[in-house]
């Protein structure tokens, strides 16, 4: 999955479930696993994409 | 005639041309004493600078057609204080298509003909004219509806391309290559220049010459600049004729004018796109365009980059908070277990200690009761026991005599027969 909106919603609803104290020991290490996976793929995201807007930006600069 | 002898041919009085010419001059003479005020319109004036004689032929127009015609001349000596007058107070030199008021006699000649000798010229009546032709001039261009058309183009935010109408020796031209040259920005501007006589009689011809020009390769073109300067102020009233104010109207490209002069606007110029007061102006002008866009540009680009930035910043902020959360829940949530664990373990424990801590005591009492009853205790104090076949003996009458019986001591034993 590549788009950092869905990823962003689906961590934040499993966030809340722990938060909530919802999720039971049994399926907890599963919550945790996907949400270190989606934390993991959202950061990418956003490195990837701040270092593509500031090649971007630094081009636009770059003839002056 | 009178005078002279007739001569006779056939019968017939003949006069000699010189007669009846000469007859003629001193009728007009008699008849056209004095000097007239005429209004003419100059059809065309030849000047000779070697005499410095003007001659100029004169016509009377109704609706176009030619109704009266006639020449008339002004002498070197007239002519120098006359077309200065006129120029100092009209900025325009007579020339070809003026209407004038001018002082003259009615001259006639033997050998040149008829003539008016013109002797003054009012000025103030051409500026009058010249005043109604500006009139009529933008009263027409209103009325065609194309007063604003040029004023209304869109110039192009980087207008780099130029056509110049200017002359190429002129200090204006000059000015206006230096300034577009020396832009302090480095912008890199694309001149082309479409030479012309920019004042006189001759301007309006040319002009529009190089505009029909200019406007066959108009999509290679962002604007028109018609510039001028160093060449004195007479002479623009071509400026105010209808022909070429409609030519810079409808044209095609935004024209902008730097004509440079300190009089009225002249029609040209209110029609044009932009109109600015010299040549130097217009290439700011043009500068400045650059500048505004590259500004924008500018603005643009820092928006971007902070907002592109904060957007950036705000995600990593969430991603942040979100991660903080998820740890700090998902310790929370392997802590509870745990702790519950931990409290039941303890809970028993101290149940354990309390139990075992209970049998000790309890034990212990025990062994005080047992110890009160080790018989070793009595047998310090000097007691013993007397054993009968390794039983203890509590009935002397049970050991008959000759029975062997132990005595346990504290310390070792003694065999003994009851006797």
């Amino acid at each position: 999955m590549k788009n950092y909106t869905i990823a962003l919603k689906e961590l934040e609803k499993i966030v809340e479930e722990l938060e909530r104290g919802e999720v039971s020991v049994d399926v907890l290490v599963n919550k945790v696993k996907r949400a270190s996976e989606l934390i993991r793929q959202c950061k990418v995201i956003l490195r990837d994409t701040s270092e593509e807007v500031e090649k971007v930006i630094d081009g636009m600069g770059g003839d002056e | 005639m009178m005078d002279h002898q007739p001569t006779l041919f056939d019968d017939r009085r003949i006069y000699s041309l010189f007669e009846l010419t000469g007859n003629i001059r001193e009728v007009l003479q008699e008849a056209y004493p004095d000097f007239y005020w005429i209004k003419a319109e100059i059809a065309k004036l030849n000047f000779y600078p070697k005499s410095g004689h003007c001659y100029v032929d004169l016509v009377d127009k109704q609706e176009r057609n030619i109704r009266a015609q006639m020449r008339a001349t002004i002498w070197a000596s007239a002519y120098q204080m006359i077309s200065a007058k006129f120029r100092d107070q009209t900025r325009e030199n007579l020339r070809d298509g003026m209407t004038v008021l001018f002082l003259a006699s009615v001259s006639f000649h033997e050998v040149y003909g008829l003539s008016l000798n013109i002797v003054d010229i009012e000025p103030s009546f051409t500026l009058g004219e010249m005043a109604r032709e500006k009139r009529d001039t933008i009263e027409a261009l209103k009325k065609e509806g194309i007063f604003d058309l040029n004023r209304k183009k869109s110039l192009p935010p980087v207008p780099n391309k130029i056509a110049v109408i200017s002359v190429e020796s002129s200090k204006g031209y000059h000015d206006f290559m230096v300034t577009i040259r020396n832009n302090p920005y480095g912008y890199s501007f694309r001149c082309s220049l479409f030479p012309s006589v920019l004042q006189g009689e001759k301007a309006v011809e040319t002009v529009i010459d190089q505009l029909m020009n200019i406007a066959r390769q108009h999509a290679h073109f962002d604007v028109v600049t018609l510039i001028r300067g160093g060449g004195g102020e007479v002479g623009l009233s071509a400026y105010d004729t209808l022909k070429l104010a409609r030519e810079v109207a409808v044209f095609p490209l935004p024209v902008i004018t730097g004509i440079g002069h300190s009089t009225n606007e002249t029609v040209v110029e209110m029609v044009a796109h932009t109109n600015l007061i010299t040549p130097t102006a217009v290439a700011s002008f043009l500068i400045g365009q650059f500048k505004t866009f590259e500004d924008r540009i500018d603005s643009l680009r820092d928006e971007l980059f902070r907002e592109s930035g904060q957007i950036l910043q705000d995600s990593l902020t969430r991603m942040a908070n979100l991660s903080h959360r998820f740890h700090s829940a998902t310790l929370r949530l392997l802590q509870q277990p745990y702790s519950e664990l931990v409290s039941s373990s303890e809970k028993m424990s101290i149940f354990v200690r309390y139990i075992l801590e209970k049998q000790s005591h309890t034990l212990e009492t025990y062994q005080k009761k047992i110890e009160l009853l080790d018989p070793m205790n009595t047998l310090k104090r000097g007691y013993s026991i007397t054993l009968l076949d390794d039983v203890p003996l509590t009935d002397a009458s049970l050991a008959g005599s000759g029975s062997e019986i132990k005595t346990v001591l504290y310390k070792g034993t003694l065999d003994s027969k009851v006797i």
